[in-house]
């Protein structure tokens, strides 16, 4: 099916790929259904677009990819709400916020992870308590930006 | 909103099996203690608003239109597994205008 997106324009989706969230993003009660598309295949952001309001598309990653050694259990309710049969049928990624002309302080969603069961597309964003993950938490690493720095300066001494 | 005054050590019982209980109180502070069933969710309202705001922001505050100008961070890594990462991309909708250059 077509929709139509304020960010990629009109776009051809596949219907079997639309997430059903039956417990919202939160703020964004109304909408429950979702795509994830890219541009790129092999990048590691992705964006979640609503179906339902095209203005609307998080910006998604996948901590691991990250090196992040990031858990969370699924509470038995919600799993029961999603209908997991098993471990294997997760989908699971998380928000980043990309903040205006500081790109390299892009933080990212740990508290509030976006969970889906693949086999019936059942989703919903989790809110996980009692551990050290923030909603707001620093996605790349400061060693990794200090290098990514120098390299740049480098690269610029040498053009002059 | 129902509005009951309790004092310490009291508690309010709600729906047969949520138990409440008014343990202490400090100045502007008071500590609570929930006995419940372990599929009901108890957070603390913070947390539902700061996951509110980081969506909020990831939203409106979005500065980089191109996020695979965001890969030339570094960090990532790619020893990932690749099964996990392909079953995401079959979840995942291509968009069409944007095909390989390289065929």
């Amino acid at each position: 099916m077509k929709i139509n997106t304020s960010r990629f324009g009109e776009i051809e989706i596949n219907e079997e790929l639309i997430f059903n969230f039956i417990e919202p993003i939160l703020g964004y009660d109304n909408l429950k259904k979702y795509v994830l598309i890219d541009n790129q295949p092999d990048s590691p952001f992705k964006w979640l677009q609503s179906l339902e309001d095209g203005n609307i598309a998080f910006p998604v990653t996948f901590p691991s990819l990250f090196g992040f050694d990031y858990q969370f259990v699924i509470p038995e309710e919600k799993s029961l709400k999603l209908e997991l049969k098993g471990i294997e049928n997760v989908i699971t990624f998380n928000i980043v916020c990309i903040p205006q002309g500081k790109v390299q302080d892009t933080t990212i969603n740990l508290a509030g992870p976006i969970v889906i069961n693949s086999e019936n597309k059942n989703a919903m964003q989790l809110v996980i308590t009692n551990t050290k993950y923030t909603a707001k938490h620093k996605l790349f690493n400061e060693d990794i930006l200090k290098k990514q720095q120098k390299k740049t300066e480098k690269e610029e001494s040498k053009q002059t | 909103m129902l509005v009951l005054t309790r004092k310490r050590g009291q508690k309010l019982i709600i729906n047969d099996n949520i138990e409440i209980t008014i343990l202490e109180t400090r100045g502007e502070s008071v500590k609570i203690g929930v006995k419940a069933p372990k599929e009901i969710s108890i957070f603390r309202e913070e947390i539902y608003e700061e996951i509110k705001k980081a969506n909020e922001q990831a939203l409106n505050e979005m500065g980089c239109a191109d996020l695979n100008k965001l890969t030339g961070f570094g960090g990532i890594k790619k020893d990932v597994s690749s099964d996990y990462l392909s079953k995401i991309q079959s979840f995942t909708n291509k968009l069409s205008v944007d095909k390989p250059k390289d065929q």
